[in-house]
């Protein structure tokens, strides 16, 4: 039998664990927080995907989808409502549907109408996690990353509700990725919490010594973006560490390197 | 724990990068020195060599031409991570035995390199049930006005039997009872490469891939060979369009639907 201690700290690591996600309180479809880039160098692409239609292709088709776009301290900038015709496929550029706006980065969710959705009748959510894009330079080749995290709803008024999981521990993420100094990278987190983040990235050589450290206050449905230093961390590999009370910091990764750009999942 | 598979399309090197720390700070705590090995299958069964002594902390870089002297081609060659040894020889996958996290699962980097760069995602891969289905909707496939995009589908599937089974992708537009666009044999254990291009499927729709008797992650890679771009991402499973509620349930009638209304 377990002592009372032994009880506590158990209960302390694996009890006090925020969940991931959250179930949201209605029926509306869920979305992940995405990252949208856009200024002379970045352009961002969205596979828009008829989710009604995949789910149920012989039902009634008046599938709609909405973009909502945030800045990179979640303020809502403006939304874009589309409507799916005679293919349940379409590759969208958000630099047109950005043109107004000054950011060069921020976050956007898609939703699909639920009146249509198959999943409804289970009483299950329809959930995109995506498929973004992201072209660099002059370039028209993509680099592809999907979404994971069922991060957003909608109430039926209109006000998001925040999805992700965080808790009163921090803890810290690991990103299982060796960094090469050589190479430029981006690191970029979301907050889809109700609350202000704190995120902490150090960056850390072989024996865990610690190279550099920068803390970012993240706001709700904004993002954290880090440009990992050039020429401070002194030795060729590195990796990175990100520490909050977010149920998994997990960030995605930029890496630049003579044009190319390489783009994944923490 | 799951196995680290090598990408090998035509022209690229493919590379696993292991790391002996865990990914959160919660789950696991300090390891020991973890075991690297390359397991592979050949004529006599699944084959398991120790490589390297990874110490707690460290990681290594696996390049499989740096390796790939010790086995037969086109088998699947996958790096595993283990606290114990493994059996040299054994007729099923060997189990690993090594430190297991949830949030999220312990990965590696896997990617490919060549000359001109590389690109790569953290992934994992677990072991498959025989004769199950897969069902995947990509929009994935890229094309220029130079036309110097490659586009290959990479269907990894791992059983740890070794008895070989050979099964069919089938590629469809996602309109139901639309007819069979191209098609190409897949082999079980193995990292299975397909041009697209050479399929000549329509341009900007989404395409269905089908494979009815064998499971696998389809990863799609497009190469722009003017300037050494390459993307590597794979496709949500159906499963992942419904979340909460009976979603079991809607998951299967949804692949149900796609699985009977395109027969080739």
């Amino acid at each position: 039998m377990l002592s009372y201690t032994k009880r506590v700290l158990a209960f302390i690591k694996y009890g006090m664990q925020p969940k991931l996600t959250k179930i949201p309180s209605h029926k509306g479809s869920v979305s992940d927080l995405f990252i949208w880039r856009n200024n002379a160098s970045w352009k961002t692409f969205f596979d828009l995907i008829d989710l009604n239609y995949i789910l149920d292709p012989s039902g009634a088709r008046n599938s709609t989808a909405i973009f909502c776009f945030y800045s990179s301290n979640g303020k809502f900038l403006g939304q874009h409502l589309h409507k799916f015709d005679c293919s349940p496929f379409e590759r969208i550029n958000l630099s047109y549907l950005l043109v107004d706006y000054q950011d060069e980065f921020g976050t956007f969710t898609v939703s699909h109408n639920s009146d249509v959705a198959y999943g409804g009748k289970f009483g299950s959510l329809i959930s995109d996690r995506g498929y973004v894009s992201y072209s660099y330079g002059n370039q028209d080749f993509r680099n592809y990353v999907h979404g994971n995290l069922d991060a957003i709803s909608y109430k039926p008024n209109g006000n998001p509700e925040m999805l992700m999981g965080s808790g009163i521990l921090r803890k810290s993420f690991n990103l299982q990725y060796v960094f090469d100094s050589k190479l430029k990278y981006e690191l970029v987190c979301v907050n889809a919490t109700n609350t202000q983040q704190r995120i902490k990235f150090t960056l850390l050589s072989s024996g865990f010594i610690k190279e550099y450290s920068a803390d970012i206050v993240v706001s709700p449905l904004g993002l954290g973006f880090l440009k990992l230093p050039e020429n401070i961390v002194s030795v060729e590999r590195y990796r990175v560490s990100i520490d909050s009370c977010l149920a998994m910091a997990r960030p995605v990764v930029f890496q630049l390197s003579n044009n190319a750009i390489n783009v994944f999942h923490g | 724990m799951g196995y680290f598979p090598f990408l090998t399309p035509p022209g690229f090197d493919g590379f696993v990068v292991v790391h002996n720390f865990p990914p959160n700070s919660w789950e696991v705590g300090a390891t020991g020195d973890a075991y690297v090995y390359l397991i592979w299958l050949d004529d006599q069964g699944w084959s398991a060599k120790l490589i390297w002594t990874l110490p707690f902390g460290a990681s290594k870089k696996i390049m499989y031409s740096d390796v790939s002297h010790d086995m037969p081609r086109h088998q699947i060659a996958l790096i595993g991570l283990s606290k114990t040894f493994l059996p040299a020889k054994s007729q099923n996958l060997p189990h690993l035995n090594f430190w297991e996290t949830r949030i999220p699962n312990w990965r590696a980097t896997i990617g490919i390199s060549s000359e001109k760069g590389s690109c790569s995602y953290q992934g994992e891969l677990d072991i498959f049930p025989p004769h199950r289905s897969v069902v995947s909707f990509s929009p994935f496939f890229q094309r220029n006005i130079k036309n110097s995009i490659k586009n290959y589908l990479i269907f990894i599937n791992l059983e740890s039997s070794t008895k070989a089974n050979v099964g069919t992708l089938e590629v469809y537009r996602a309109k139901p009872y639309s007819s069979l666009l191209a098609s190409a044999l897949i082999h079980n254990n193995q990292v299975n490469i397909i041009s697209l291009n050479e399929m000549d499927l329509p341009p900007d729709e989404l395409l269905v891939f089908i494979s009815r008797s064998m499971a696998g992650i389809p990863l799609y890679l497009s190469v722009d060979l003017s300037g050494g771009f390459m993307s590597l991402e794979h496709t949500h499973p159906p499963a992942s369009f419904v979340i909460h509620g009976d979603r079991f349930i809607a998951q299967s009638k949804t692949k149900n639907i796609w699985l009977e209304g395109l027969k080739g």
